[in-house]
Order: structure tokens, then sequence, then C-alpha cells
């Protein structure tokens, strides 16, 4: 191991102590060695004593710029600054590209001024956020210790939002398969996690990271954006854990988890950030950040891979019960049939069921992705798919979409190689994973579910044993992190018979 | 208290994931108004206080506030009106608009996507006004204040508003097991201790089906709104009540909901979304109390309810209630003050 465990206790204490009281300091001017307390007026003071006109140049950061370009921004100005270049020539390089990754390591030390990235955020009228607003809304329940919030947009306002009260806590919590998947495998696995440091990824309410700790970790540091943090940090504290859990309310890129967590420190990162059909809505990109961030290089991912499976669905009675069709052909003596397909399974949108398991009509191959090695550029993509009809049918109504996780580490028994992907699921083995399956126990995952047009489910009159090949793919939603395009597309047929076609759904 | 099984089978949305919930429960998917059309107490009542009542509706001009997908508009064509106005914020107007084709009235109906505020009607005035505004403990997330503005601005001197009277009735309930399992759950999850999300979880109102088993006092009326003369100032108030205790027994939890009256009816019709009577998809607002009340007969709670829409943010709620009981045994004797907040 390239880190001894005597070195990660040294800096985990001494990060401590420093973060002790972040926000009373006062920043120093990005070119000299005047003191401020609010951004606006050390801008002004940029302006007139060294030329530097600090909001044209995030302007000039362009739209994509967030919070790292800022971080970037305002390291590297003060490197310039350190090595005397005047303020007046100095030219911005691209702070995008992984190459300017390097100034994200803080220029100064405790720079305070990397506490206000709000007051020097760019204002752009699609991505407007009222801090007001939103600060009062995750406040309004939790007044006290409250730490710094960072927002990129009214999306994320809404998904952090929402995942405040404590209702959908407890759903969590109580869908067995999913923690007592996590439990198990932490529980058999004890000694992969004994002295080890844990990073857990959107911790909510810490379950996770009180599994690992009972487990024997040495450190947990516990992240998550949502005020539910406060909540988390009490009940590690009632357990006695809270030497060994860290709770941080933040972003995993905020700065100022960054200094409390220490680069490439981490044993294992584990988290729960799987949504619905795998990546709608999901946290993946947060995990892969703190994967490329924090982990080890000989650091495990928990869970460490996950397989996208897909099934097509032939069964009109439980398209009919799920459209709601019955339903709206007579509302009151009305005709309200422009409502089918309308009820929770429509033609546009990827719905969300449980799908009973007679209602599959056949097997489909998977898409596999490695968590240690996978990017956020693949989790866009278009694989190949092959999928066989196991008995014969009259109309191909819809396409189920799931996911297995699976919970796989240097020393584990079993080979990703030879887990049977299809069949996997029905024999779960505790401690190695679960499914989301329709053959499974449910989970709050349910399986997404694409309906197909009605006139191209009834082309498909197909026997047993047909196969068809295409392709699935997984586009994001272009300005929208969380949602997600789906496309499914096929041709083949059994004899002379040759049939096509494909489905788009979208989850907004 | 909290009859799962029934409730489950009756709400489509009962046993929704969360996000599902976060997905569908908005006012753009049909989700939501399949469970309201499928709400016959609700929709029977509309229904029957706009047919029963053709002799009003003959010739007139309605206006539906919120019209949805416009089962209340056609229910006023069919009754006799002349023209019917639909106004709804949501996007479901263009469902509507199909709707209201497929059923050959697309000359009787005029439908207007955006707030009442702004859309421009038809018509200067309206003969009547027909609304289902009622949120959850009837006024979370409710419409009222808009059919309040459109009352004002539209209707005609002596014109008529469907419904026309609400009340809210609150009563005292015994709930040790359910309470146990929603309060006591975070006591013990996976062998942590959880309780400092019990706090949190005292202070949610929680949306339910209660059986009549568990009630334990006489209900009470706390706040009657007559339509024809509220205003939206009267939507926060703090109202007395007294809920008198019919047997023996604790009481955990006190409980609201509401009837709505169709007082311009000939007959009039009255429907209540109460625990005495059929389900609907209002269910009953159900507040958790810190202590538990030892009850006895002949016995009474009082107190005070307290509701108004939170500063911070106006669709939320913030409810406050003062409760006491009278008793003469003072070791039993018990007053205390909760807050809760509807978001």
């Amino acid at each position: 191991m390239a880190y001894s465990d005597s070195d990660a206790a040294s800096s985990v204490g001494s990060i401590r102590e420093d973060a002790s009281e972040p926000d009373t300091n006062t920043f120093k001017c990005l070119f000299c060695d005047q003191q401020w307390i609010r951004v606006p007026e050390m801008s002004t003071h940029c302006k007139a004593e060294h030329s530097f006109d600090l909001n044209e140049t995030i302007k000039s950061l362009g739209s994509d710029a967030d919070e790292l370009t800022v971080i970037k921004l305002v390291n590297f100005l003060r490197a310039e600054a350190q090595k005397g270049t005047p303020s007046q020539t100095i030219t911005i390089p691209d702070l995008t590209g992984s190459s300017s990754d390097k100034y994200l390591q803080p220029t100064l030390e405790d720079d305070a001024l990397l506490f206000e990235l709000g007051d020097l955020m760019p204002e752009s009228d699609s991505k407007a956020v009222d801090y007001d607003e939103f600060e009062a809304k995750l406040q309004r329940d939790i007044p006290e210790d409250f730490s710094k919030i960072k927002i990129t947009s009214d999306r994320d306002e809404d998904y952090f939002d929402s995942y405040k009260g404590n209702g959908i806590h407890r759903e969590m919590i109580e869908d067995r398969v999913r923690t007592e998947g996590y439990r198990d495998f932490i529980e058999k696995n004890a000694k992969v996690f004994a002295g080890k440091t844990v990073l857990d990824v959107g911790c909510g309410t810490g379950i996770l990271s009180l599994f690992c700790a009972r487990a024997g970790a040495k450190k947990v540091f516990a992240v998550d954006n949502s005020s539910i943090a406060v909540r988390a940090k009490e009940i590690i504290a009632k357990n006695g854990y809270e030497d060994r859990i860290e709770v941080i309310q933040g972003r995993i890129e905020d700065f100022n988890t960054q200094r409390l967590i220490g680069k490439g420190k981490v044993d294992i990162i584990i988290s729960e950030w799987m949504g619905y059909g795998l990546l709608f809505e999901g946290m993946l990109d947060s995990v892969l950040r703190a994967r490329d961030m924090y982990l080890k290089p000989e650091g495990i991912l928990v869970p460490s891979h996950c397989n996208i499976r897909l099934a097509p669905i032939a069964s009109p009675e439980w398209i009919a019960q799920s459209t709601g069709e019955q339903f709206w052909e007579d509302v009151y003596g009305f005709d309200f049939s422009p409502m089918i397909p309308g009820g929770l399974l429509n033609t546009h949108e990827i719905g969300v069921f449980d799908v009973p398991d007679r209602a599959l009509c056949g097997s489909a191959s998977s898409h596999l992705l490695e968590m240690k090695t996978v990017s956020v550029e693949d989790l866009s993509f278009k694989v190949p798919l092959r999928i066989t009809l196991d008995r014969d049918i009259y109309s191909l109504d819809a396409i189920a979409i799931w996911f297995d996780t699976l919970f796989l580490h240097e020393a584990s028994s079993q080979d990703i190689k030879t887990v049977d992907s299809i069949d996997w699921g029905r024999s779960g083995i505790a401690g190695l994973g679960f499914s989301t399956g329709p053959a499974n126990t449910p989970t709050h995952w349910h399986q997404a579910v694409l309906l197909l047009d009605r006139d191209v489910a009834r082309q498909h009159k197909l026997s047993a044993g047909t196969v068809l090949e295409g392709t699935l793919q997984y586009a994001k939603e272009k300005g929208d992190d969380r949602g997600i395009t789906v496309t499914v597309e096929w041709e083949g047929g059994d004899g002379e018979k040759k049939i096509k076609g494909s489905v788009t759904r979208t989850m907004a | 208290m909290a009859n799962q099984a029934d409730a489950a089978k009756t709400d489509p949305l009962s046993g929704m994931a969360h996000s599902e919930a976060h997905y569908f429960n908005s006012y753009n998917h049909h989700g939501i108004h399949e469970e309201m059309l499928k709400d016959e107490v609700r929709t029977k009542s509309y229904r029957d206080s706009i047919y029963q009542n053709g002799h009003l509706f003959k010739d007139k001009v309605v206006l539906d506030v919120g019209c949805g997908t416009s089962i209340l508009s056609m229910f006023a064509v069919k009754a006799g009106a002349k023209h019917v106005i639909g106004v709804d914020m949501s996007t479901i107007i263009e469902k509507a608009r199909e709707i209201v084709a497929a059923n050959g009235m697309s000359d009787k109906i005029t439908l207007l996507q955006g707030k009442m505020e702004e859309v421009v009607l038809p018509f200067d005035k309206v003969d009547i006004i027909i609304s289902e505004w009622m949120g959850y403990f009837l006024l979370y997330e409710s419409m009222l204040d808009t059919v309040l503005y459109a009352r004002d601005k539209y209707l005609v001197k002596d014109g008529l508003i469907f419904p026309d009277k609400a009340t809210i009735f609150m009563a005292g309930i015994e709930d040790g097991e359910y309470k146990e399992e929603k309060i006591g759950f975070w006591d013990n999850v996976w062998g942590f201790d959880y309780s400092p999300l019990k706090a949190t979880a005292m202070t949610e109102p929680l949306v339910d089906t209660v059986d009549i088993k568990a009630v334990v006092t006489d209900p009470s009326p706390v706040l009657t709104l007559d339509l024809y003369t509220c205003t939206v100032a009267d939507l926060a108030f703090n109202r007395p009540f007294n809920l008198k205790v019919r047997r023996s027994d604790f009481v955990h939890a006190v409980i609201a909901w509401f009837d709505i009256e169709f007082a311009a009816c000939h007959k009039p019709i009255r429907f209540s979304t109460g625990p005495h009577t059929k389900y609907t998809h209002w269910k009953q607002t159900v507040f958790y109390l810190k202590d538990v009340l030892t009850v006895e007969e002949g016995e009474s709670i009082t107190g005070t309810l307290d509701t108004r829409p939170s500063d911070k943010n106006h669709r939320d709620l913030d409810i406050k209630i003062d409760y006491q009981l009278e008793t003469e045994d003072m070791h039993r004797q018990v007053s205390g003050k909760a807050q809760y907040k509807m978001c």
C-alpha cells in the first residue's frame, strides 16, 4: 500500500483543526496584501487599483464555467500574482480541460476567498438561482449547524430538496434489498474495511457510514449536499461514532470537502448512487469525481460493478392496466380517451413500475459498467443488444430496464467474468450484490418501462426463439445533468418475416 | 389506526416510491387526474350537485377554476349551461381540449391556460363559479385564494359558487400502535439509534386514513369558510376547539378533516372527508402529540388550532396546536404546544 495508516491519520487530524473556523476569515486581494470581507468590494478595488475586471474575466470564461472553473481561476490569478506578473498582462489559460486541474490546489493556504464562490459565480439567465430562497428552503427545518451550500442550477435545488423530508429516508432505509445488500457485503467483508479510510458519497442519514464504522473502518467521511447531513451528524453522535465518522455537508468537489478529505487519501468509496434504470437521476457523476479526486490507486469502490439489464415485455393485459385504458374510456359517461395512454405509462416518458415477471417475453444481453474504470463520458453510450424471445408473442408492448449491483473486491471468490449476467439476479448471493429485476423482491427502484407505440407493438407477431439484434442507447439530456433519453433499436425476425423497430423515451 | 391495506387498494399513489411521487405527483402528469377522477365521493358529489340543479345552470355562464381534465366543465354543459370557461395553469389543459372535442362540446367550453389573474375571459362576468380547489387539510396547496380572486373579479351579484361552504373538523384518536411504528421506527434502524429523525417526524403531519374505531372524542368544528364572504385573510386563523371525550382511553394524536357543502343546490349536497365515512383521496391529516393523554369519558381536550401560510414559502402551512386535558385528576393533567409544517 502506498500510504501508511499513520500518514492518513495525522493528515486527517491536522485537517480537522484547520476546519474549525472557516467562516470568519477575511481574504486577501488577488494582487496585493489588502484584506477584504466581501467579494464585490474586492472586485471594485481590483478594477480601480489593479486595472483588472474580475467580473468581466469570470464572464469571459463562458456559460459552462462552474465552481471548479472559478476555483481554478482564483488559484491561477494568485499564482500569477506570486510570480509577480503584472495584473494587466495576465492572460487566462483554458480552465475547463483536465490540464488545468493543477489549479484546483489552493495557491494560498486557507484561502477564504474560495468560500465566497456564491458571490463569484457568473450570473446567467438559464441558471438563475435565488440564494435566499434556496437557503431559506433548506434551513427552514434546521436552522443550526449549516455549512456552505453551493448550487449551480434550479434542477439541483429540486433534487436536493426532494431528498430532505423524513419519509423518503425511511423508505430507502426500509428497502431491505438495498440496505441488506450493502450491510451483508460490509459485514461479511469486515476485513476489507478494518482500519481503512472510507468515503460515503451522498450519505443521507448515514446508514452506510455506520455499517462501515461498525465493521471496523478507521475513518469514514460521510458527504451529502442535502440538509439531511445535519441529522446524519446527530445520528452518528447518538451511536457513539462521531470520532470515526466525519459528516461533511457540501458537494464532493467543494473546496471545503477537498480540504477535509485530502487528495488520494481514501481506501474505499461506498455510495448508494443508483437511480432508476441505473443512471436516471443518479449520482454516479459525483461518485466518479470522488473516485478521481480521493481514491487511492489501489482503492476499491462499493459497488464495484453495475449491470444494466433489459428485457422485452409482451402483455397487453398488463399494459392496459398500467395505462389506465379501461378507466379512461368511460369517465362518468364521458369519453376521456385522449388520456390513453396517459396514465403513468405513456408514450413519451419512461415509466417506473413493478413489472410482473410473467409479462416478460425473453431475455436480452446486458451492459456492464466497471466503477473503477468507467468515465463520465461512458455514461452516454450506444451498445449492441441481442434479444431472444422465450415464447410466442402477438405484440411487443414495451421494454423493461433494470440493473444488478455487484460488490466485488480483490479477494472476492467470485470473478466478474463468471457472474451469469442473465440469471444472476434470480440466484443472487448474500453479500455479493443485489438485482432490481422483475424476478426479485421489489425495490424502490422498481423497473424502468419504455412503452412502444401501439402500431409498432402490433407489428411484432413473433415466435419463440426469434432473435432481435440492435442497440441500446443512453443519452444525457443537454443542460440537464440528471435527465436521460433512452433509445432501443432492433431488427430481426423469424424466417421470411423481417421486422424492424425502435423506441425512444425520456426521463426528465 | 390507519387502514393501510384499504388505502393501498384505493389510492394509486400510496404504493409508489418517493421519486415516483416526485415525478408523477404533479398536475402535469396524468396519475393525479386519474386519482382524483377515481375519487368517487369527490366526483359524484360535484356531478350530483350540478346535474340535480339544471334549473340553476340553464343558460348560465359558468367559470371552472382549476379545471384540470375539464370534467366539471362538461358536467355543467350537460346541465344546460350556455357557456363554460375552464381555466388551469397546467399543461393538462391541452388534454382537456382533446377530451372536450371528443365529447362534442368544443363550442360550449372555452379552455384557457394561465393564471386566473392573467387570462382574459370571453365574458366580463360569470353567473356561476365551480371549482374543486381543496387540498390536504383543506388548505394545503389549495386553490382557494384563486377562487376568491375569481369571485371578486368575475362573479355577478347574487351569482352562485359550487361548493360554497367548507368546514374543518378535529378529533382525538388512540393511535399507540401506529405512532410507535411511524415515530418509534427511528429508535432502532438496523441496530442504530436514529432518534434525531424523530423530532422531524413529529413536525410532519401525516396524511393517512384513520379507522373510525380509533376516534376517542366527538368531532369539533373548528373553522367554517363561507365562500361568498370569506377573504384571503381568513385563510390564516387561530381558532379554539373542544374535543369531548367519548370513552376512557389514551389519546396520541389529533386529526383534522373537512366537510364540503353545495348549499346553493335545491336539496343541499354535502360530503365529508372524515374517518366516519367513505374514503377520499384527501384522507385525514394526523398530528402526533408529544404527550400521551390519559382521558376519561366526559372530560374534554381543549385548545387552539393556528394555521397560516409560511412566511418563507407561501405554499407551505405553519400549523400550531395548543392543547390541554380538562380533568379534575391532578395526576393526569397535561397541556402542551406543538408546531407542524406541511411542505
